[in-house]
Parts: structure tokens; C-alpha cells; sequence
């Protein structure tokens, strides 16, 4: 088959491509720091968000330490305990996984996608990121400031998280809240960038529908993110005015440390309310982005087009809907009304419906498919496995009555790691395996990074599998330690000394996915343009990394969808988005 | 194009067959972007006002609860407003007439009443402050504070942008180019106007408890 890649001459007249002006950077400080790239600042937002991921890990091995050996690390003291919880939690949610889905493989993917040169709003796209930093580096800054950072947990529920007594009641949680109002318009200004660059600047022939899930994906997360986070907006702004001012929008009259609070008629399930009206739909906010991904992921390597593109694209849709109205499955524990119990119930036992839809749809791509199992697609397979594992358990808990008794276990820190962290996380490694020749240029290290898979895939599994039976057993979350306690046996504490030990095995794979991405950028073998054999925009730029502005003198034009996989009759088992049909020949 | 162009009827994985809808031009994607931009920020903003309407209604529905001491001044302020997004909407007019003495004075007075409007909030903080003795405790005093804050700082920022549009006002140019910034500044101050609308009126003017409960579905 011979493809000629921009035959304008048939279907498309000349001078009619929508183009924008670029920005020209004159300086060096232009050009890499205060860059308008939206290719250099999805580097920029990933770096930190990777780095700042790093300092997560970290406090995770912390936890564990603890937990399988109580009182050995001396440095470990309940306060520290309980701020390296929500510190793990918060960075986890917010300032890695959110950051990186959206500014990350936003920033990178949506204008190559969509075929635009870049952003509509470069300027504010720049001035997003370093918003986001100044966010970063509050919250990097509670470490340090006395009280240290907050322990509050990572909902943060008044009144605890600024009584004293709480580690951080002082300086710790107002940092954090700072932090948190500050993301927020950072991403703001991100999204709308992205909601605005997705549905005006696409380039010709790119209808909705043509759209790779991918950017479906992004987009429809986007959307959620914007209209979820001015929740967690207002509760930063009331829960600061509660600590600064003293009123009283969460705070009940209460007596602390033996004394009166000056606070009087607050309503601590306000917050709740609020937090998770935010809260859910960041569940989804990580999780849609890793659909759309590990959606093009299984199609590309599967070398099929994708089962259901349609009902893929409504399922991500409507799971976005539904992630609005079940934010009170959160608060089951929290007390309220039966007959909402029985909505919240039930709406989050709806969503399982798309969910699976989906999950179908995968498998049956990959049903009787070229499956190559190259680094990207192993990690996808492994998301099913989590995804699928993760959802099962989340059919448990969405439960109100089977909830109630699980709630305060690790029954739920395994679920939520298993769907909404490490689920998301093999599609973080997948994707950056995937694109990694086109961002660099260059070929990962695939020892380096089979190894990755390996451990982080076992690892995980056992990190994680038999916490949910030391949750069924009873064993508490969020507790320092448990030791003394009469109704768990030893081997629960063995269970406990083996998780930690997969933990810090996991923990030293990223490490080595880590050092792969450093090393391989400089000394990794030369990758082609399109080393995948890959139908989207991204993979047919003229430049490999792709230049300032993408594409080379004209934008492509589209004339067909993103998975022409092994179309019958064809020689070659891809057709690209930007080959016209007549020059497609058998 | 593909069978079907609409969303729910297209068929993407039919390749075109003819020639590709030709794509909008530069110019055209700048100003429809600002335009859908402005859009979706103040769907965001709704949002934003919206939950903080709802906590409002939600705490007042506690025995406990002592409403604001009503502020006279916030009715000269929600005057004042009303004629800034007046003048906002004359400047607009000027500019589609192609008549810029309209467009500057309308921006020039806009921009004036807008900070008098600010200075008016501020003074009806002041009044606020002594009335309750500078206890804050009062959910109802909180909540007030919060609001008018907010709104304050959504017209603040808004200034910025009309600063921008005035300034190009009396530079020299067709009006029509003016039109889409002007046209935007109208749109947010519009939108603003509306906000304070509510949130005075359900909130601040007075006791209307029982319309927030039906608002909040309660009764």
C-alpha cells in the first residue's frame, strides 16, 4: 500500500487552514522556563508533578514502616504518622495524578491530536502551570513550618483539622488550604484552555466523533474538573475564614483541650458535603483521562480499532454525569436521611453499568487481536486486571449496609488504591512508554523498563490483594499502630511486615522507571516518527520530537477516524488519520 | 464527510468520500475562543456562587439562626452596578453604531461606577464590622463577608480587562474592532449584575427564608 500523506489536490482546497499566531521566544528564560510551548510546559507540569509524586512515595514507605514494624523508626511518632497520611493522600490525588493526566498529557497530546498548532491561549497556559508550581511549593513549604504540615487526613474534616491537638492545626492546614486555592486556578486557567482548544481548534475533517479517545477522555475530565473543584474552592475559603477570622461555617460550639472554642453553630457535615460534591468527581477526573488513554493504547498494540468507539465515547460521558450525583456514598458512615442513602446507592451502583460497558469493549478489542506485547500494552493489560479488581470491590462499598462495617477498615484504602491509584498508574507508565519516542526522540531502555513492569504489576498485587482481607479481618485504617489488640492474630501482623516489604520493592521499581526516563533521553537508540505504527496526528509530524507549532507548513487534514487497524484489503495494518481514501491503495 | 455530521448520528469509522469542511481562520478562532472561553469561566462561576447559595440555605434551616442586620447602603451599591452594566451595554452600542464617543464614555463611566461599587461593599463591610461588634461568629455574618468578597474580587478582576478595553478605546481604530472586547466586558458585567441580583436579593435584602427553602427543595 503507498500512502501520499497531504494529497491536498483531491478533496481539499488550498489557503483555507485555520492558523494561529505563534509565540517566538528571543530568550533562553523564554524559550525553557516562562516557555508558551504547550509541549514544554506538559514537560514542565510533569517534572514536578513526578517530583513532588517522589516525595508521596517516600511517605508512604514511612507508613508502612510503621505498620509492619511498630516503634523501630524513632523518627516515626503518631503526629508524623498521621502527616504523612494526608500529605501521601493529598499529593497522591491532587498534585500528581490530576496534574499530571490533565497538565501533563493534556498539555502534550490535545493541540498534536486534535491537529492545532497549539493551545488557543498559550500565555495563560504558561502563566497555569506556574501557578500550579506556586500551589506545589505551598505545600512543600508546610513541611517545614513549626507544627509541621497538617495530619488532618486527606479530607481534611473540620472540626479536627484545625482544632489543637490535630498535628498542623496551625500553620500546617492554612498552608494546605492556600495550596489547594491556588491549584485550583491554576487549573482553571489550564482547563479552560483545554475545553476552548479541543472544541474550536481542531483542525479540518476532525469532527467530534473522530476525536481519539484519548482526548474524549481529557476533555470530558476537564469538564468535571472545572465544575467540581469550585466545591473544594469554597470549603478552603470557608475552612480559612473558620481558622483566620473565627466565624463559624464549620465549626459546632465545642470544647477543646479542656476549654470553650469561640466558635458557635458551625456545621461540620457542610464540609462533607462539599468536599465530596469535589471528591468524587476527582475519582473520575484521574480515572476518564486513563480510559481514553489505555483505550488508544489497547487499540494501537492490538493492532484492531477500537470495540464500540461510540458507546466508548457516551460511557465516558455519562460516567461523568452520574460522578455528580453519587458524592454521598462517601458519607454513609457520616449519618443521614435512609431515602438519600438508597439514591446515593443507587446511583453509584448505576455507574457500574458504563464502567463495564467499557471494560467489555476492551477485552473485546483485544479479542482475537495482533496483540504485540510491547512495555505500553503489558501495562494496559495490567490496568484491566486493577481496574476490573478495584470496581469489583467498589461494588462492596457503594453498598450502603455493606459499607458501614468496612468503612473505617483497610478494606477501603485497598480498594481505592486498586482503582483509583494503581489503576491510574499503569496507565500513567503505559502512556509515557508510549510517547516517550515521540517526546524524546529516542527509544526507552526495554530491560530497564520490563523490570518496571514486572515488580510494579507483582508488587502491586501484593501489596495490595491481602489488605483487603486485613480489612475484612477488622484491622483499622489510619491507625498508628495495632499492636495489643486481642482480635487479630499474629499473622495479621505478618501480612502487614509482608506489604510493607512489596512496598519498598515497588517503590524502588519506580525508582528505575525513573532513572530509565532520565538515561534513555540522553543515551537511548534514535526512535522513528512513527516507531508504532500509529494512526493519530501526533505520529505524523513532520519532526520527531515535533517542533514549535507541530505540524510543518500546513495543518493535516482528517478524512478518517483514529483506529484503521488492520483494514481489510490493505497491505499495511495502519491507515493514518491524514491519508485520504483515494490514496490509500491495496 | 463521514455518514451523518451530527454527533449522535456520525458514523466515524466511514472514511470521507468528499472534500473536508473548510476550517475557521485565525482571526476566527481567536475571537470565538475568548468568546466560548469567557463562556465556560462563568458556567464555572455559577457553579461556584451556586454551592455557596445552597451552604447559605442549608445552614439557615438550623434553629439557631440569626440572620444578617440588614444594610441600607447595599441598596444604593446594587444602583450603582445596575448603571455600570447600563453604560457597559451604551459603550457596546457605540461600538456596533461606530460611534466612539459612546464607546468612551460608556467605558469611562462603567469603569468609574464599578469602583464606586467597590468602595460602597467596602463601606458596607465597615458598617457591618461595628453593627456585630467585630464578632464574626454568626454563620449569617460569615456567609456575608464570604459572598460580597468573592463578588468584589470577580468585578476587581474584571476591571482589569475593561482598563484594557478603555485604553484601546482612545487609541485611534474602527470600532468594530472593538467590538468583541467590549462585547465581553458587557457580557461578564451583565453576568455579575445578575449574581448580585440573586445574592442580594435572596440573601441580603431582607428575610426570604421561605423562598430559599423552596429554592433548596425543603418545602
Amino acid at each position: 500500500m503507498e500512502y501520499t500523506a497531504h494529497d491536498e489536490s483531491i478533496f481539499v482546497r488550498p489557503a483555507e487552514v485555520g492558523e494561529m499566531e505563534l509565540y517566538h521566544p528571543k530568550t533562553w528564560l523564554g524559550k525553557y522556563v516562562f516557555c508558551q510551548d504547550a509541549k514544554v510546559i506538559a514537560i514542565q507540569y510533569a517534572a514536578t508533578a513526578l517530583a513532588i509524586g517522589l516525595v508521596a512515595l517516600v511517605l508512604s514507605w514511612f507508613m508502612r514502616l510503621q505498620l509492619a514494624w511498630p516503634n523501630t523508626f524513632t523518627f516515626i511518632d503518631p503526629a508524623y504518622y498521621l502527616q504523612a497520611v494526608t500529605m501521601h493522600g493529598m499529593i497522591m490525588v491532587v498534585y500528581l495524578l490530576t496534574a499530571l493526566f490533565l497538565g501533563g498529557f493534556g498539555n502534550y497530546l490535545i493541540p498534536l491530536m486534535v491537529g492545532a498548532r497549539d493551545m488557543v491561549f498559550p500565555w495563560l497556559n504558561m502563566i497555569s502551570f506556574w501557578v500550579y508550581f506556586t500551589a506545589v511549593l505551598l505545600l512543600a513549604a508546610s513541611f517545614f513550618v513549626g507544627g509541621g504540615s497538617t495530619g488532618a487526613g486527606w479530607t481534611l474534616y473540620p472540626p479536627q483539622a484545625i482544632l489543637p491537638g490535630t498535628p498542623g492545626s496551625e500553620a500546617g492546614i492554612l498552608l494546605m488550604l492556600a495550596s489547594l486555592a491556588v491549584f485550583i486556578i491554576g487549573f482553571t486557567m489550564g482547563g479552560l484552555n483545554y475545553v476552548v482548544t479541543i472544541l474550536q481548534a481542531r483542525t479540518r475533517g476532525m469532527t467530534l466523533m473522530r476525536m481519539p479517545l484519548t482526548i474524549w477522555g481529557i476533555f470530558t475530565a476537564t469538564v468535571l474538573a472545572l465544575f467540581a473543584f469550585p466545591a473544594l474552592f469554597v470549603s478552603a475559603i470557608m475552612m480559612a475564614l473558620d481558622v483566620l477570622l473565627g466565624t463559624s461555617f464549620f465549626m459546632p460550639a465545642i470544647v477543646s483541650m479542656g476549654s470553650e472554642a469561640e466558635h458557635v453553630g458551625g456545621n461540620p457535615l457542610l464540609f462533607q458535603h462539599l468536599f465530596w460534591f469535589f471528591g468524587h468527581p476527582e475519582v473520575y477526573i484521574v480515572a476518564l483521562p486513563a480510559f481514553g488513554i489505555v483505550s488508544d493504547l489497547i487499540s494501537v498494540h492490538a493492532r484492531k480499532n477500537i470495540f464500540g468507539y461510540r458507546m466508548m465515547v457516551w460511557a465516558i460521558v455519562i460516567i461523568g454525569a452520574l460522578s455528580f450525583v453519587v458524592w454521598a456514598h462517601h458519607m454513609y458512615v457520616s449519618g443521614m436521611n435512609p431515602y438519600f442513602g438508597f439514591f446515593f446507592a443507587t446511583t453509584t451502583l448505576i455507574i457500574a453499568i458504563p464502567t463495564a460497558l467499557k471494560v467489555y469493549n476492551w477485552v473485546l478489542t483485544l479479542w482475537q487481536g495482533n496483540i504485540h506485547l510491547t512495555t505500553p500494552m503489558l501495562f494496559s493489560i495490567a490496568f484491566l486486571l486493577f481496574f476490573v479488581n478495584g470496581g469489583m470491590t467498589g461494588l462492596f462499598l457503594g453498598n450502603s449496609t455493606v459499607s458501614m462495617p468496612l468503612s473505617d477498615t483497610l478494606f477501603v484504602v485497598a480498594h481505592f488504591h486498586m482503582v483509583m491509584a494503581v489503576a491510574p498508574v499503569m496507565v500513567v507508565c503505559g502512556a509515557i512508554y508510549h510517547w516517550y519516542p515521540k517526546i524524546s526522540g529516542r527509544w526507552y531502555h526495554e530491560g530497564m523498563a520490563k523490570f518496571h513492569f514486572w515488580t510494579t504489576f507483582v508488587g502491586s498485587y501484593l501489596v495490595f490483594l491481602p489488605m483487603h482481607y486485613l480489612g475484612i479481618m477488622g484491622v483499622p485504617r489510619r491507625y498508628f499502630e495495632i499492636t495489643g489488640t486481642t482480635f487479630l492474630p499474629e499473622s495479621a501482623h505478618a501480612v502487614n511486615a509482608s506489604i510493607t516489604i512489596a512496598a519498598l520493592v515497588v517503590g524502588f521499581a519506580q525508582l528505575v522507571f525513573l532513572w530509565n526516563l532520565i538515561w534513555s533521553a540522553f543515551k537511548g537508540e534514535k526512535a522513528p516518527g512513527n516507531p508504532w505504527n500509529a494512526t493519530t496526528l501526533e505520529w505524523q509530524t513532520e519532526h520527531t520530537p515535533p517542533e514549535h507549532g507541530n505540524f510543518g507548513k500546513e495543518l493535516p487534514c482528517v478524512y478518517r477516524w483514529a483506529y484503521d487497524y488492520s483494514v481489510p484489503g490493505h497491505e499495511e495494518d495502519f491507515i493514518p488519520q491524514n491519508v485520504p481514501p483515494r490514496s490509500v491503495t491495496a | 464527510m463521514s455518514t451523518g455530521t451530527g454527533i449522535f448520528s456520525e458514523t466515524p469509522w466511514i472514511a470521507d468520500t468528499g472534500p473536508v469542511a473548510p476550517a475557521l481562520s485565525g482571526a476566527e478562532i481567536a475571537l470565538k475562543s475568548r468568546r466560548s472561553a469567557l463562556k465556560m469561566l462563568l458556567s464555572v462561576v455559577s457553579v461556584f456562587f451556586l454551592l455557596m447559595i445552597v451552604a447559605y440555605g442549608g445552614r439557615m434551616l438550623y434553629q439557631d439562626w440569626r440572620p444578617t442586620p440588614q444594610i441600607n447602603l447595599l441598596w444604593a451599591n446594587t444602583g450603582v452596578l445596575l448603571l455600570s452594566s447600563l453604560c457597559l451595554q451604551f459603550a457596546l452600542m457605540g461600538a456596533r453604531a461606530g460611534r466612539i464617543l459612546w464607546v468612551r464614555n460608556g467605558l469611562v463611566a462603567a469603569g468609574i461606577l464599578t469602583v464606586l461599587f467597590l468602595v460602597g461593599q467596602w463601606t458596607a463591610w465597615q458598617q457591618l464590622t461595628t453593627l456585630v461588634l467585630g464578632d464574626f461568629s454568626n454563620p449569617s455574618v460569615g456567609f456575608f463577608f464570604m459572598i460580597t468578597g468573592v463578588h468584589g474580587l470577580h468585578m476587581a478582576g474584571g476591571m482589569l480587562a475593561l482598563v484594557r478595553a478603555t485604553k484601546r478605546a482612545f487609541q485611534p481604530g474602527d470600532t468594530h474592532k472593538m467590538e468583541a472586547n467590549i462585547s465581553n466586558c458587557a457580557l461578564y458585567w451583565h453576568y455579575l449584575l445578575g449574581v448580585w441580583l440573586l445574592v442580594f436579593g435572596l440573601l441580603f435584602s431582607g428575610n426570604n427564608f421561605e423562598i430559599l427553602l423552596r429554592i433548596c427543595g425543603v418545602i
